[in-house]
């Protein structure tokens, strides 16, 4: 028979020996969740962060003075098994540990289909051992250190979470007032399991199944109404992610990213998806969302409108929900994945800037500029694309295009004008 | 709750803009962002005189503010019927009312470059084609498509 494999989470592990030390609490009932017919099983002290998979589980953890032989270990676990968990039919998982000169002995045993067997215990490690394989590209302590805001976790935005977190990126804010709802699953990283949560709450226990370790705020609000309590959210963060559905939050989000002086990186498919654009800003070096964002350029490249609320709120009261009902034309989620990962890219090249060591020097040598074109098919605004073939020379699909857009200084939004010094009777101050 | 430094400076421009170009609006509750709004006179080509009121959003310049017809109150069309009753739509150039005044329909696809004076020019544009309606009947729509 192969081995049974039983993981624990070392923090917690270390949390119960702490509290057998101290209070000679050496009995802790246990989570467990079994997995495949008793081939793996997970066992957690206290509710884990993470989505419980499989199937529940009795368990509990003994603490003991000396580890003993495996004669007298089954007798503690048959012990333990009679007197807890009468003859219930689930699996037991037992575990024993041991504090011996300095080293933590454990054993643990598995009670199914009502005989023991010895599984092999392994502990997830904290965090800096849990991303130490990327050391080397990325510098993982700084990325560890870095707190990154994102609003909209839309099929965008929660890809752009999860990859960042896989990164190393060790504290998120994330912003959305959606809950999670049939029509996003075909799309979205988060399944019919988290049906019915707000978005941010399911991607954030997503990113703990990364990395237990991470920070995670959550705000479920809408920025647009909400201003203040997004200044307070997002001021503090070292870069910020729109992955909005609507200009009004963006145009919103750009005013946050001059106010606090944050590199802020937006992304968004337009109509069906057919691509995409991704714009850095950064404050007063780069072009601002308003020095690009302008009337004929969103008519030339209009969102891509994916959900009801979204579409409603671009269209005046007078227009039927019939009308507005039609403008919806979802595009496909291979299609969003190249813009989230376009984002995560520039993202990282920001986050690990002036880090001589970050293995992502070059690329912040190819990515120069703050604006990115992408086309999925030649069609809309890239029905002139010639067809692929074989040549790069002239613009096609499933290619990056830097584009170069210079800051407007007579932007009413960035410009000099913005930057004027309050005057003394300055009337709009609290 | 108040202003956060980047729209105050905005209003101060916006502010300077207005008192050169429409002395007669005035600011009411400038430091609440929650209530702030600017209200004033505008005389038509033939003189009549209308006060537009426009409620200046907490996220200005990132939304799209609100301007009603405050006076005269009720605001009358063609056959003296209060236009209230049109609510919004497309052929008045009008929106959900407000407060209990009419709304008016201004740039469609609002853009933070945009400025509460062109805001007010806009008001201004329309209140010229509600006085071609009083003469003629027509909609207001049909004067605004012949001024843009
Ligand atoms: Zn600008």
């Amino acid at each position: 028979m192969s081995t049974t494999f039983v993981y624990m989470l070392e923090e917690q592990v270390q949390a119960a020996y702490e509290s057998f030390r101290t209070f000679q609490n050496n009995f802790l009932p246990g989570i467990a969740c079994g997995f495949d017919g008793g081939d793996v099983f997970h066992v957690y002290t206290s509710a884990p962060k993470v989505h419980i998979a499989g199937y529940p589980c009795h368990s509990a953890i003994q603490f003991l003075i000396r580890m003993p032989d495996t004669e007298e270990s089954l007798a503690i676990v048959t012990k333990i098994c009679k007197t807890k968990f009468g003859n219930n039919p689930k699996p037991v998982v037992i575990v024993l540990l041991a504090a011996e000169e300095k080293r933590l002995e454990h054993r643990v045993f598995i009670h199914i289909s009502g005989q023991f067997r010895e599984g092999s215990l392994k502990f997830i490690p904290e965090q800096s051992e849990l991303y130490s394989r990327s050391k080397g590209l990325l510098e993982t302590s700084i990325l560890e250190n870095c707190r990154v805001g994102i609003v909209g976790l839309g099929s965008g935005g929660s890809t752009v979470a999860l990859e960042l977190a896989k990164a190393g990126v060790g504290n998120f804010v994330l912003i959305d007032f959606d809950r999670m709802e049939l029509a996003n699953i075909s799309r979205h990283i988060c399944g019919i399991g988290d049906l019915g949560r707000y978005k941010t709450k399911a991607v954030r226990d997503l990113l703990y199944a990364r990395n237990p370790y991470i920070k995670v705020k959550t705000a479920e609000i809408n920025i647009n109404t909400n201003l203040e309590k997004t200044n307070s959210l997002l001021k503090d963060c070292d870069l910020i992610i729109a992955a909005t559905d609507n200009d009004r939050s963006r145009f919103n989000l750009n005013q946050i990213a001059l106010q606090y002086r944050i590199t802020t990186i937006f992304g968004r498919a337009i109509t069906r998806a057919a691509g995409g654009d991704v714009l850095r800003v950064r404050p007063y070096q780069g072009p601002c969302l308003a020095c690009i964002f302008t009337n004929d350029f969103l008519k030339s490249r209009p969102d891509e409108i994916s959900q009801f609320r979204q579409a409603r709120s671009q269209n005046p009261d007078y227009v039927s929900e019939e009308e507005v009902k039609a403008t919806i034309q979802v595009g496909l989620s291979c299609d969003i994945l190249p813009i989230s990962n376009m984002i995560v890219k520039l993202a990282l090249v920001e986050l690990s800037r002036g880090c001589e060591a970050s293995g992502l020097v070059s690329l912040a040598e190819d990515l120069v500029a703050d604006f990115y074109i992408w086309a999925n098919r030649r069609e809309l605004s890239y029905a002139n694309y010639l067809k692929m073939g074989y040549g790069s020379k002239t613009p096609s699909i499933l290619r990056w295009y830097g584009a170069r857009y210079d800051r407007d200084l007579t932007c009413f939004v960035c410009g000099d004008q913005s930057q004027s010094f309050l005057l003394e009777d300055n009337i709009f101050a609290g | 709750m108040g202003w956060s430094s980047v729209q105050q400076r905005r209003l101060q421009a916006e502010r300077k803009i207005l008192s050169r170009f429409f002395p007669s609006f005035e600011w009411i509750s400038p430091n609440d962002n929650n209530n702030t709004k600017v209200e004033g006179n505008v005389p038509t080509n033939l003189g009549n005189n209308y006060t537009l009121r426009i409620y200046v959003p907490s996220d200005f310049p990132n939304s799209r503010p609100d301007m009603v017809v405050t006076s005269p109150h009720p605001l009358r069309g063609f056959l003296g019927q209060d236009l209230i009753h049109y609510g919004a739509t497309s052929k008045m150039h009008t929106l959900k009312p407000r407060d209990g005044f009419v709304k008016i329909c201004h740039h469609k696809d609002w853009q933070p470059n945009l400025t509460l004076y062109l805001v007010i020019l806009k008001g201004r544009i329309w209140l010229e084609a509600l006085e071609a309606h009083k003469r003629s009947g027509k909609y207001i729509a049909d004067f605004l498509c012949e001024m843009q």
